[in-house]
């Protein structure tokens, strides 16, 4: 069992730092990033845990979890697709290759 | 563990569990080391990339034949599928926003790409999320994407 515990203490050392890259990250891209770095991270600390304890339930857990990193990245994308999360489907996106998001645009030259 | 096969599956184990530890905080350790975001990026790829599937080969090898490997082999899939998902919308995202790289070597090759990629200049902001309007470079745009505009109201 050391070697669970082995690697579950670097992985935990891992998270805190990740945490605090989250924590003093200059932009927010930074905070995104230790984000996803935090999720991966979790869902290995959750099963070497369920490994330590032998208590295999743990592992539906980090299933779970992965699958809620899922939908975190699936935000990403629609917050680097529309410049907000509060946007609707159906409307237009913006254009990828640089253009300024969509409420900015409005007062631009058509 | 006088069975050679598994003495071996367990130095493997060891292995591995040890060295994907090793890995992620090395990974982590870059993560406040990296000047930049882009080169954070390239550490945090490390932790998504060597070090998740090595602590979880280590599992598998530990837990043998049995539902619990397959599971671990689910995660190491949804895992390896989903990072380079999100890694490449985040440098892209970064990139078009006008996050500029630190310590670019600013030669022509690299004004034409950045010309390409990035049509406006670097952010006054530090976070970048609102850098001001600029008229486009005329050099890139048309090439690659000419935006549509927005459908009339």
């Amino acid at each position: 069992m050391t070697m669970f515990s082995l690697a579950a203490i670097l992985v935990l050392a891992a998270l805190v730092l990740a945490v605090l890259r989250a924590a003093r990250g200059p932009t927010i891209y930074d905070r995104i990033l230790a984000g996803n770095t935090v999720g991966t991270l979790a869902v290995l600390l959750l099963l070497l845990g369920g490994f330590v304890t032998e208590r295999p339930e743990f592992i539906d857990l980090a299933i779970t979890y992965q699958f809620l990193n899922i939908v975190g990245t699936v935000a990403i994308l629609k917050y680097f697709r529309y410049g907000s999360l509060g946007h609707g489907l159906d409307e237009q996106a913006p254009a990828l290759h640089g253009k300024p998001p969509a409420d900015r645009r409005d007062e631009g030259p058509a | 563990m006088t069975d050679p096969g598994a003495l071996l599956l367990e130095i493997l184990s060891w292995f591995l569990l040890a060295g994907g530890g090793t890995v992620c905080l090395i990974g982590a350790i870059g993560m406040h080391r990296m000047p930049d975001l882009y080169t954070r990026m390239h550490a945090v790829s490390v932790i998504d990339g060597l070090g998740a599937a090595m602590l979880l080969v280590g599992m598998a090898l530990q837990a043998g034949f049995s539902l619990i490997a397959l599971k671990l082999v689910v995660v190491l899939a949804l895992l390896l599928f989903t990072s380079p998902i999100a890694a490449h919308a985040l440098a892209r995202g970064a990139l078009h926003r006008g996050v500029r790289p630190k310590q670019l070597t600013e030669d022509r090759a690299t004004r034409t790409v950045l010309a390409r990629l990035v049509d406006r200049p670097p952010a006054p902001h530090a976070d970048g999320l609102h850098p001001e309007e600029a008229p486009d470079s005329s050099a890139g745009e048309a090439a690659i994407d000419p935006a549509p505009g927005r459908p009339a109201r």
